[in-house]
């Protein structure tokens, strides 16, 4: 008889603790972690070592969503810098080659030819450059195009840097909110094991002095 | 930061305020760790420009010098890389200002938050980093 009723609340609790994460709000794909209010009555709702277990797995979830949120920050982060290079190569060019008149002269530079080879090579003073845009396309700008397209996709992955910060920053309130919920359903657990221990045949009665007396 | 296992002082209860004062303080901590990251990172590369001017200096004055740009060496007058450099320089120095400025900003909420945090969870709470 005592059976059937566990049963249930079992798997009601099952579906309670997955509904948690899942709460109404979600932010760029990343559910929001709901705070358990009253650990006491959740956890006698549900079963703590269940309710630990699904906690856990979503503490895990939001992990690995951080590492990866992580990953991108860094490869983001890396092209920025690659673009300032570009930018900056640019505009040197253009101010080498803008010293217009009959004090125009090459440029001389030394470029790298292979990994740690150097060959010298002379620009000669040029209004136009070419940008790699990627998928094996080269196209001739002049300085000014130039600087005005590496500028737009400057800030363009400073944009989505900023959102992938917004993102994990985010993503690190629900881990902990997630943390936060399954230290104190564990502290929960324990001290409930504890009482028992003490008062024996009583659990619930210990249960009720040691965690509802505010 | 974390919260104590075992230990939790019965009678205190966690509000709704109070995850959200740890899950601030969690924040402030990240981007803290980030600004002394970014620091460190610009006081170094301070550090070389002003050494590369130092050498600058023992140089004749109508020397060509190589200054790195991108994967390319371009050869430049002495005059124009010293004024690259000191730009530069000053460039890193304004970063170095600003985060130093938010740094102690937020440095001055974390205490303001450990010591609500510490008042109420004593023990049983580690907000050390």
């Amino acid at each position: 008889m005592a059976s059937n009723p566990k049963e249930s609340s079992a798997s009601k609790a099952k579906e309670a603790v997955v509904s948690i994460p899942v709460g109404e709000s979600v932010h760029h794909g990343i559910p929001k972690a709901v705070f358990l209010d009253d650990i006491p009555k959740v956890v006698e709702e549900h079963s703590a070592p269940l309710l630990i277990e699904k906690l856990s797995q979503l503490s895990q979830r939001y992990r690995f969503f951080e590492e990866n949120l992580v990953k991108n920050r860094d490869s983001l982060e890396e092209k920025i810098a690659e673009g300032r290079r570009a930018l900056k190569a640019v505009q040197c060019l253009a101010k080498r080659s803008s010293n217009s008149g009959e004090n125009t002269k090459d440029i001389e530079t030394h470029f790298e030819l292979s990994d740690g080879i150097f060959a010298k090579a002379r620009i000669p003073a040029t209004n136009k450059v070419c940008l790699w845009l990627g998928a094996n396309v080269m196209v001739e700008y002049t300085h000014d195009e130039a600087t005005t397209l590496l500028s737009k996709n400057l800030s363009n992955i400073q944009m989505s840097l900023d959102e992938t910060n917004a993102d994990i920053s985010y993503l690190r309130d629900q881990l902990n909110t997630t943390d936060v919920n399954l230290s104190r359903v564990y502290n929960q657990h324990i001290q409930a094991m504890r009482s028992v221990g003490k008062n024996g045949r009583s659990a619930n009665q210990g249960k009720g002095t040691s965690l509802k007396a505010k | 930061m974390e919260i104590n296992r075992h230990d939790e002082r019965p009678g205190v209860v966690m509000s709704l305020k109070d995850k959200d004062d740890i899950n601030a303080f969690s924040r402030h901590l990240a981007r803290k760790n980030e600004l002394k990251r970014r620091t460190e990172r610009r006081k170094k590369l301070i550090q070389l420009h002003e050494d590369a001017n130092d050498e600058l200096i023992l140089l004749d004055d109508d020397a060509p010098v190589h200054y790195n740009i991108g994967d390319v060496f371009i050869l430049d007058s002495k005059q124009d890389v010293e004024h690259t450099l000191e730009q530069t320089i000053t460039e890193l120095n304004n970063d170095v200002e600003q985060f130093t400025a938010e740094l102690a900003q937020i440095e001055q909420s974390m205490t303001k938050l450990k010591a609500t945090l510490y008042a109420k969870f004593g023990k049983t709470i580690n907000l050390e980093e």
